[in-house]
């Protein structure tokens, strides 16, 4: 079979499992909600299999799909693409300091005015999201906020924080996108300043055996609290504690209500 | 076939079984997946594992509510002992998290957690995939804000009022749903939990179905969106003791392994990598290799074969041999792991013992009867004394089994059941019965602050190992419980779930016609 077939096969028989993958979850959400809200309680398995009854064929045909792919996949093995390169530009950056060495005049200006902008980007950023987050923990630290329904306290402190944090995290990508140009703009700068005073011909400094002496040193310093940390909470019972909650179910805890 | 149609034959299936064998990543998911849920009889007998093996925790994403589980979950641990935080200091939970977080970093994610080994597997589904893109980098720290809000902040929250409140076991975690209560309700013997299903359930079933279909078509779904346990870990990953680590000084910077990578990371071992071995494949220059000893994964063996940038697939490369040291040492590794693994299985399996399933407490049945002792409470009647259950006979009795860090419990208690006493009065007769086990807590306290102490209701200890509770709950440790007792003293009314003075006003209305 030509190359071009095995591709149209691969194609129609993933578009088709999508869309019964797809329409089998919107039918098991679909199931659910209407169990939910036929009542009466308590269910029965038989008044929940009534109603997963009308999917069944829904769910034998995706089962059989599903199946045929991995059949597919296996007699037939698409080719894998070619791996795209995604280069870290903060890192090209840092080769192109070191290529280009020292720079002079016109150029060594433009590179400190990049590197002021994205140091006060980033001040600013962190400024703004420490300020954001006082909200969400105020509302926390106020036991008022969590007294009566639960649920509904839970849903009120959620939705701040999310709104709060939705915000921060969308500052920082700006901040992000702007700092990712400001480097792009001084990489062109490096550049210019390679091709008209030619480089220096130097490697970024990187010292793997100081890094990895680092990490050593944590890891060890981590190694003696964990062990400290688990001896005391034997003895202050946070181990019986563990054992008692896990021997006992909670069913609220597993989301049965 | 002539000799050279046969050679070239079985290069063909050579290379397929190349392509197509499981990974030594896959193996050890697998191996990882069997030993979290060794308790595989929990599945035929409907009862969760519940001996001294669950004062460990399992590294990885595991309800401990599973029938098979064979350890503790430490999210579910860590929302559990912020709930004390108040009085102790989380020492435990918090040691063992930074132990397996400078140990394994999110090494775990990628080898040793079921969830994820489920969503590698859903991935493998032939559909269109959606690869990573600045939204999904974007939507990776969504798991931060979940871990900071729902695993801590909430828990603290609430543990200023004494209220037990997993926010992410109760609202968000589908492990819990799948094989904790898909667990449970898979076997018939549990039907009396279906009476539990309601809007919390109805709204965890509807994320679940969004994980796995989201799995199915984006690389690992929940993991890198929503996983607190990840985001944990991956504080750890730069240190930690085993995961992947690039010399800065062989790196070239071709980007290759950051383009191979499914995951949104932005270098090699960063807090999104979960070490699953790609971007070793595709290094050019060797520069990534495995942390940690080479007993187990040397460079190269992980994941199936990529095609590097010149082309060059690593299996078909001629492999250097390994020492005969580091041969043995594997073979003794593997040895231990199949010891363990089998010895594992043996003793949940074999020597491990569930209980007898008891049907004394059905409705329509004699309430069977138990000693409880009461406790001694503010403006508490038979303080001190013990009672039976025979001894409300002549009376509608309504009796609540709970425990203290059951959050459900705890809210019915407080909200809905003093309205049976508004209702009532002195008309019915309310027993509240606490586990056996006092958690290291002093229960009376707790009932003194928190819970209704002018309603005229009794508190008690289920005494002898909650012999009174298992055998009205047909033995499943399953909380909170609620039955009605009409005046000869037979069962009316059970439910294995969080109850509402509707329901309950329902049965003794008639109870008192």
């Amino acid at each position: 079979m030509s190359k071009t077939a095995q591709k149209w096969i691969h194609l129609i028989v993933s578009c088709i499992l999508s869309a019964m993958l797809i329409g089998l979850g919107i039918a098991l959400i679909i199931s659910c909600l209407d169990i939910y809200n036929s009542g009466p309680k308590p269910y029965t398995p038989e008044s929940i299999a009534a109603h997963f009854q009308k999917i069944s064929l829904l769910v034998y045909l995706t089962a059989a799909c599903v199946v045929l792919g991995i059949v597919l996949n296996l007699v037939m093995p698409q080719e894998k693409k070619k791996v795209k390169a995604f280069r870290d530009n903060a890192e090209t950056l840092s080769r192109l300091e070191a290529k280009a060495g020292m720079l002079e005049g016109e150029f060594a200006q433009k590179a400190a005015k990049e590197k002021n902008l994205r140091k006060i980007l980033r001040l600013c950023t962190a400024i703004a999201c420490v300020l954001l987050a006082i909200r969400p923990l105020l509302h926390f630290m106020n036991q008022d906020n969590f007294l009566g329904d639960k649920t509904q306290c839970v849903i009120r402190a959620m939705t701040i924080a999310l709104v709060y944090g939705a915000a921060s995290l969308s500052l920082t990508f700006l901040c992000k996108a702007l700092c990712s140009k400001s480097i792009d703009r001084q990489i062109d700068i490096y550049k210019a300043s390679i091709a008209s005073n030619g480089a220096s011909g130097l490697k970024p400094v990187v010292d793997d055996d100081k890094d990895a002496k680092r990490a050593f040193i944590l890891r060890c310093v981590l190694a003696v609290a964990a062990i400290t940390f688990i001896v005391l909470g034997i003895f202050n019972g946070g181990a019986e504690a563990v054992l008692d909650k896990a021997n006992a179910i909670c069913m609220e805890c597993i989301g049965m209500g | 076939m002539n000799k050279t149609e046969n050679h070239k034959e079985k290069t063909k299936i050579g290379q397929w079984w190349a392509n197509h064998k499981p990974s030594k990543r896959r193996l050890i998911q697998l191996y990882a997946a069997l030993l979290t849920n060794a308790n595989l009889k929990g599945f035929k007998s409907g009862y969760i594992y519940q001996g001294n093996a669950k004062y460990a925790c399992a590294p990885g994403l595991n309800c401990y509510s599973c029938p098979a589980a064979s350890a503790s979950c430490p999210l579910g641990a860590l929302q559990n002992a912020m709930r004390d935080a108040n009085k102790t200091i989380p020492f435990y939970i918090v040691g063992i998290l930074l132990l397996y977080g400078f140990l394994f970093g999110r090494w775990i994610c990628g080898f040793l957690c079921p969830f994820g080994l489920l969503q590698d597997l859903l991935y493998k589904i032939k559909t269109p995939k959606i690869k990573k893109n600045r939204l999904t980098r974007t939507a990776s720290y969504l798991k931060y804000f979940i871990l900071a809000y729902l695993v801590i902040l909430l828990p603290l929250t609430y543990a200023v009022q004494e209220y037990p409140m997993p926010g992410f076991c109760k609202y968000i975690c589908p492990s819990g749903l799948l094989i904790g209560a898909g667990g449970l309700l898979s076997n018939d013997l549990n039907f009396n939990l279906l009476g539990a299903l309601g809007p919390l359930f109805t709204w965890k079933f509807l994320l679940l179905v969004i994980f796995i279909l989201g799995s199915v078509f984006i690389y690992r779904f929940f993991c890198r969106f929503f996983c607190p346990l990840g985001a944990l870990y991956g504080l750890f990953n730069k240190i930690s003791w085993l995961g992947v680590k690039m010399e800065k000084s062989k790196c070239t910077n071709c980007g290759l392994c950051v383009g191979a990578c499914d995951m949104d990371i932005r270098h090699v071992g960063d807090h999104e990598c979960i070490s699953c071995g790609k971007c070793v494949n595709v290094c050019p220059t060797n520069a990534i290799r495995y942390k940690g000893p080479k007993i187990m994964l040397a460079p190269n063996e992980v994941g199936l074969p990529l095609k590097t940038k010149q082309n060059v697939d690593p299996v078909d490369a001629p492999g250097t041999p390994l020492p005969k040291k580091t041969k043995i040492a594997r073979l003794l590794v593997a040895i231990a792991m199949f010891a363990v693994l089998g010895g594992a299985l043996v003793y949940y399996n074999f020597i491990d013992q569930d209980p007898v399933r008891s049907t004394a407490g059905q409705v329509g049945s004699l309430c069977p009867d138990f000693e409880m002792s009461v406790y001694k409470t503010e403006n508490a009647p038979y303080a001190g004394e013990t009672l039976k259950p025979s001894d409300s006979l002549g009376k509608v009795t309504v009796i609540n089994f709970w425990y203290i860090y059951c959050g459900g419990c705890v809210h019915e208690l407080q909200d809905e059941f003093p309205l049976l006493y508004e209702e009532y009065g002195d008309r019915i007769e309310v027993i509240v019965v606490h586990s056996d086990q006092e958690y290291g807590q002093d229960i009376t306290a707790f009932i003194n602050d928190n819970l209704p102490t002018d309603c005229g209701f009794i508190y008690t200890r289920d005494q002898a190992g909650e012999a009174f509770f298992y055998t009205l709950t047909d033995s499943t440790p399953a909380w909170p419980c609620t039955i009605i007792i009409d005046e000869y003293g037979v069962i009316q009314f059970k439910t294995i779930a969080n109850t509402t003075f509707e329901e309950l006003s329902g049965v003794i209305d008639e109870l008192l016609k």
